[in-house]
C-alpha cells in the first residue's frame, strides 16, 4: 500500500483513485435520502468509470493497440451522464410534485 | 265458356274455402281480427268463400248441361275432342240384349293432370282431376249445404263471440272460462269444406286418400271443438282412431291396386289418350272388358300371354291381372268406407260424434265426412267385382237394421238422428252392393239435404227446449212453428213419403230407386246354392228399414213437438231461432221436397244428370273369376263358361212396371205403417210404448245398449290393449330395475374414482406444486421493498458476494 505512494504514477494509481471514487459514489447513493444526493453519487460512479477508460486508453501507461477508443467512450459517457442528469432531474421534479419532498424513501410504490 | 274452363272453375271452387281458412288462420297476425271479438268477420269470410264456391259449381254445372253434345252431333262437335266419350270403347253395352235398356246418352267425363309430383318411365304421381256429372252434382250439393250451415253456424255459435266463454258442461263442480273460439270454428269449417271438395275433384286414388285423411282430421278438430269436455275429447279421439282402422284396409287396397295396375289414376288424362303408358285403372280394366279386344286376344291365348310377359314384371299395364286383385282392392277401399261412412262394425264413432257443436253434426252427417265413403265407393264402382259387392251389400244391410233399431229407443234427439244417418248410409251401401249405383248416389245427395235440415232443426229445438232428450220436450209445435214444420218436411223426406206413382218428397224417389234394384236382385237371375237366401234377406232388410225409419222419425217428431210440455217453465220461454238460422233450414227444406222432381215438361232432373255418370259396364257384370287360370276373363266366353253362384246385374235405367209397381206400393206402405205406429204410440196413445218395451225387455235392452257393441269392442280390443299395456309396463319396470342396478354400480365406482384418484392423487400433486410456487412468490416478496436505496444495497451486497466467491474459487 505504501509502495504505491513512493512509486512514480502508474496505471495502478489511477485504478485505485477510480475504485475510491466508485466506492464513495456508491456509498453516497446508498446513504443519501435526498434525491439530489443520489444523483451526485451517480455522477461520481460515472466519473470513476470514465477515469478507468481514460487510464486504460492512455498510451503513456502501456503499449496500447486500441487507439483513442478509451477517450471516445469517455466522451460518450460524459454526454450520457448529462442526458441522464436531465432525465433524473425531471423525475425528481415530478417526484417532488407528487410527494412534496425529494426523500427517495418516501416513494415506495414498487414495494411487492 | 266451354269444357276447358270446367277444371279451372272447380279448382277455384275448391281453393276458395282453403283461402278462407288461410285468411282466418293468418289474419290475426296481419291485424285482420274482429274488433273486440264482437264482429263476425270470420263468419263473413268463410260464408262468402263457400257461397262463391257454390256459384262457381253451379256455373260449372250449367256449362256442362249447356255444352254436353247430344248423341247426334257428338262426333262433329268441337268439344267432343276435349272430353272423352266413354262410349267409344268402355261403356258400350256388353250384352246385346241389354242395349235397349241402356240410354243412348253416352257418359262423358273430363280428366287431366294439374301437377306432376314425380315421373319415371312407368310411374307417374301427382295431382289430377276427374269430372263427370257426379262430381258436379256433389260439388253443388256440398257447397250449398255447407253454405247453409255456415249461415246457420254464424248465428248458432254467437255465444263464442266473447273473451270469457263460460263452459259449465265439463263437470258440475267446475266452470271453465276461456276465450271464445268463433274464428277457429269457421277456420275448421273452411278447411273441412276444402278437404271434401278436394276429395270429390281428385282424379286418382292417392290424391283421394290424402283428402280423405284431411276430412278425417277436420272432423277430429270439429268433434273435439269443446276440447276441455272429457266426452268431446274422447269422442274426437274415438272417431279418429276408428277411422284409422278403416284406413288401414284402404291402404292395403290401394297398395294392391297400385301393384297390379301401376297407376292409381281413375282414367287416362284427356290430353294423353294415345299413350298407353298413362292408362288409368278404368281404361286398363275396360281393355279387358271391351269385346273388341276379346277378338284380338281370345281367352285361350291368355296363359301364353302371361308366360311371355311374366319376366317383364315392370311393364304396365300388367298383362296378367289376377281376379283376386279386384276383390282385395275393392274390399280394401270398402274398409276405408266402413270407417268413414260409419258402417257396421265401425259405426260406433258416429253417435259419439254428437259431442261436437250441432252445425258440425249437420255438416258431418250430410255433405262431408260420411258422404265421402259412399262417394268413393260410387267412384270406384266400375272396378268392384261381384264378390266384393256381395259383401258390401251384406254389411250395408246389417248396418241398416242395427242402427235403425238403435234409433227406436234412443232419447237424445241428436243421437236418434245419428243412428238414422248410419241407417240411411246402410241403405246407400246396400244400393252400391246390389248394383244400384244411381240409387246410391241419388240417395246420398237427397239424404244430405234432409239430414242437414233435420240437424239444423234439432239444434234449434235443443236451444228452445234446453235439453237434448225428446222425453223431456213436448208441445214445442205451438212455440216454434218454423222449426217444427221444417223438421216435419225433413222427417217426411227421410221416411220417403209420397203419393205412389204421382209425386213425393225427395226421399221417396231415391229410396224407391234403391228398393227397386234390391227387389230385382233375386228375380232377374235367381241365385243358386248356399247364397240363395241373400237377395231375400237384403230385400227384407231394406223393406223393414222403411218401417223402422217411419217409426223412429215420427217418434222423435211427435215426442218433441206435440203433446203436453213436460217442463212448462222452459216451454214458455221457447221460441223460434233467428232468421239467420231458419233461413238455411228453409233452403234445405225446399230441396228436401223438390230434389227428386224433374223440370216441368222434360225429363231433366237430378236423376237424369247423375245417369250420365253411371258406369254402365262395370267389372261385376262383365268379369267373373275362373278358378282354372286365375285370370280376369269374360263371363260370356264359352271356354270358361261356368254358371256363377250369383250375379249382380247392373241397374237398368228404367225398371219394368212389374218391378216398380209393387216396390213403390210396398215402400210407401212400409213407411206409412211405421208412421202410423208412431202416431199410435205417441199421439193417440192407443198403443202403450212402455208396455211394448216391457213385453220384450231383452230386445229393448239390446237396442238401448246398442247391441252391447261398445262393451264387446271394449272386451275385444280396448281391454286386451290395456292389459298388454299394463304387462308391458311391468316388463318395462323389470328392465328398469336392472338398469337402475347397473347404473348404481357405475355411480359408486365413479364416486370412488373421483374421491381417491382424481381428488387425492391428481388434484393433490397439482395442489402441492401450486402451493410451492405460491410460497416462493410470497417469500420473494420481501425483497421488493420499493426503496431505491435498499435495491442499491442489495446490488452492492450481491456484486461483493459474487466477487468474493469468484476470488475464493479462482485462487
Amino acid at each position: 500500500m505504501f509502495d504505491l505512494l513512493s512509486q512514480p504514477v502508474t496505471l495502478t494509481h489511477y485504478l485505485c483513485i477510480s475504485a475510491f471514487l466508485f466506492t464513495v459514489g456508491l456509498l453516497c447513493m446508498i446513504t443519501k435520502r435526498n434525491a439530489i444526493g443520489v444523483l451526485i453519487g451517480i455522477e461520481l460512479v460515472l466519473n470513476s468509470a470514465n477515469l478507468n477508460f481514460i487510464a486504460f486508453g492512455s498510451p503513456y501507461f502501456q503499449q496500447s493497440t486500441s487507439g483513442i477508443d478509451g477517450q471516445l467512450i469517455a466522451l460518450f459517457v460524459i454526454v450520457l451522464a448529462a442526458s441522464e442528469a436531465a432525465v433524473a432531474l425531471a423525475i425528481t421534479f415530478h417526484f417532488y410534485q407528487k410527494y412534496q419532498t425529494i426523500d427517495v424513501d418516501q416513494g415506495q410504490d414498487l414495494k411487492g | 265458356m266451354n269444357f276447358d274452363s270446367l277444371p279451372h272453375l272447380l279448382t277455384l271452387a275448391t281453393l276458395l274455402p282453403l283461402g278462407s281458412y288461410l285468411v282466418l288462420l293468418f289474419g290475426p297476425k296481419f291485424g285482420l281480427h274482429e274488433k273486440g271479438r264482437q264482429g263476425k268477420f270470420s263468419a263473413t269470410v268463410a260464408t262468402m268463400a263457400i257461397f262463391l264456391s257454390f256459384a262457381l259449381s253451379l256455373l260449372a254445372l250449367g256449362i256442362w248441361v249447356w255444352e254436353t253434345p247430344n248423341s247426334e252431333n257428338a262426333a262433329s262437335s268441337e268439344t267432343a275432342l276435349v272430353i272423352q266419350t266413354v262410349s267409344d270403347s268402355y261403356q258400350q253395352p256388353f250384352h246385346a240384349g241389354n242395349s235397349k235398356e241402356v240410354d243412348s246418352q253416352p257418359g262423358y267425363f273430363l280428366s287431366g293432370r294439374y301437377y306432376t309430383l314425380f315421373q319415371t318411365k312407368h310411374l307417374w304421381l301427382g295431382l289430377e282431376y276427374y269430372i263427370d256429372t257426379l262430381t258436379l252434382c256433389m260439388f253443388c250439393m256440398i257447397t250449398l249445404i255447407a253454405g247453409c250451415i255456415h249461415l246457420y253456424a254464424s248465428s248458432y255459435m254467437e255465444d263464442e263471440l266473447t273473451d270469457n266463454y263460460v263452459d259449465d258442461s265439463i263437470s258440475p263442480f267446475y266452470r271453465l272460462t276461456r276465450p271464445g273460439r268463433y274464428r277457429r270454428f269457421f277456420q275448421y269449417l273452411s278447411l273441412f269444406c276444402f278437404s271434401m271438395l278436394g276429395l270429390i275433384l281428385s282424379g286418382n286414388l292417392l290424391q283421394s286418400f290424402i283428402f280423405w285423411e284431411l276430412v278425417g282430421l277436420c272432423s277430429y278438430f270439429l268433434i273435439g271443438f269443446y276440447i276441455e269436455r272429457k266426452k268431446a275429447n274422447q269422442a274426437a279421439s274415438k272417431a279418429f282412431l276408428v277411422n284409422r282402422v278403416g284406413d288401414f284396409g284402404m291402404l292395403v287396397g290401394l297398395a294392391v291396386l297400385f301393384a297390379y295396375f301401376g297407376t292409381l289414376s281413375f282414367a287416362t288424362p284427356s290430353e294423353q289418350l294415345s299413350n298407353p303408358q298413362t292408362a288409368g285403372i278404368f281404361n286398363q280394366l275396360k281393355g279387358r272388358i271391351n269385346p273388341s279386344t276379346l277378338v284380338e286376344e281370345p281367352p285361350t291365348q291368355l296363359p301364353n300371354d302371361a308366360e311371355a310377359a311374366s319376366p317383364a314384371l315392370i311393364s304396365y299395364p300388367s298383362p296378367s291381372l289376377p281376379y283376386w286383385v279386384l276383390i282385395v282392392g275393392g274390399l280394401g277401399l270398402f274398409c276405408g268406407c266402413i270407417g268413414k261412412s260409419a258402417q257396421f262394425p265401425l259405426h260406433i264413432w258416429l253417435a259419439d260424434a254428437m259431442e261436437g257443436p250441432t252445425p258440425v253434426s249437420a255438416l258431418v252427417h250430410s255433405a262431408t265426412m260420411v258422404a265421402a265413403g259412399v262417394y268413393l265407393l260410387g267412384r270406384v264402382f266400375p272396378i268392384l267385382p261381384s264378390e266384393a259387392l256381395l259383401i258390401i251389400a251384406l254389411v250395408g244391410a246389417v248396418t241398416l237394421l242395427l242402427s235403425a233399431t238403435m234409433a227406436l229407443v234412443a232419447t237424445d234427439i241428436k243421437r236418434i238422428l245419428a243412428f238414422s244417418t248410419i241407417s240411411q248410409l246402410g241403405y246407400m251401401i246396400v244400393a252400391i252392393g246390389s248394383g244400384a249405383w244411381l240409387g246410391a248416389m241419388f240417395h246420398l245427395i237427397t239424404h244430405a239435404f234432409f239430414k242437414s235440415l233435420l240437424f239444423m232443426g234439432a239444434g234449434a229445438t235443443i236451444h228452445a227446449a234446453g235439453t237434448n232428450h225428446i222425453t223431456e220436450m213436448g208441445g214445442l209445435r205451438k212455440k216454434c212453428p218454423y222449426t217444427a214444420y221444417s223438421m216435419l218436411i225433413g222427417c217426411l223426406a227421410l221416411c220417403g213419403v209420397g203419393i205412389p206413382f204421382l209425386i213425393g218428397f225427395s226421399g221417396y224417389y231415391s229410396k224407391d230407386k234403391i228398393l227397386e234394384q234390391v227387389y230385382t236382385l233375386g228375380i232377374a237371375s235367381p241365385w243358386t246354392g248356399l247364397l240363395s237366401w241373400i237377395p231375400g234377406l237384403l230385400w227384407a232388410a231394406a223393406l223393414g228399414g222403411t218401417v223402422l225409419t217411419g217409426f223412429y222419425t215420427f217418434r222423435m217428431w211427435l215426442l218433441a213437438f206435440t203433446g203436453q210440455p213436460k217442463d212448462h217453465k222452459t216451454c214458455a220461454k221457447a221460441h223460434d231461432p233467428s232468421p239467420m238460422m231458419y233461413g238455411p233450414m228453409f233452403i234445405c227444406a225446399f230441396f228436401a221436397i223438390t230434389l227428386g222432381w224433374s223440370l216441368p215438361f222434360s225429363s231433366f232432373g237430378l236423376t237424369s244428370l247423375l245417369k250420365e255418370a253411371a258406369p254402365v259396364n262395370a267389372a261385376h257384370t262383365a268379369l267373373s273369376s275362373s278358378t282354372l287360370t286365375g285370370e280376369v276373363v269374360l263371363r260370356s266366353s264359352p271356354e270358361v263358361a261356368k254358371e256363377p253362384l250369383f250375379t249382380i246385374e247392373s241397374e237398368p235405367h228404367h225398371h219394368l212396371p212389374s218391378v216398380t209397381q209393387p216396390v213403390i206400393l210396398l215402400a210407401t206402405g212400409g213407411s206409412l205403417l211405421g208412421i202410423l205406429l208412431a202416431f199410435g204410440c205417441y199421439y193417440t196413445y192407443h198403443l202403450k210404448p212402455s208396455e211394448i218395451t216391457q213385453s220384450i225387455p231383452f230386445l229393448y235392452a239390446l237396442f238401448k245398449e246398442q247391441y252391447y257393441l261398445e262393451s264387446i269392442f271394449r272386451i275385444l280390443f280396448v281391454t286386451p290393449i290395456l292389459i298388454l299395456g299394463t304387462f308391458a309396463k311391468f316388463v318395462d319396470r323389470f328392465i328398469d330395475f336392472f338398469l337402475e342396478k347397473i347404473i348404481s354400480i357405475y355411480r359408486a365406482f365413479a364416486n370412488w374414482w373421483e374421491l381417491f384418484i382424481d381428488r387425492l392423487f391428481v388434484d393433490g400433486l397439482l395442489g402441492l406444486l401450486a402451493k410451492g410456487f405460491l410460497e416462493t412468490g410470497y417469500s420473494l416478496r420481501y425483497f421488493q421493498t420499493g426503496s431505491l436505496r435498499t435495491y442499491l444495497l442489495f446490488l452492492l451486497g450481491t456484486v461483493t458476494t459474487v466477487l468474493l466467491i469468484l476470488q475464493i474459487l479462482l485462487t
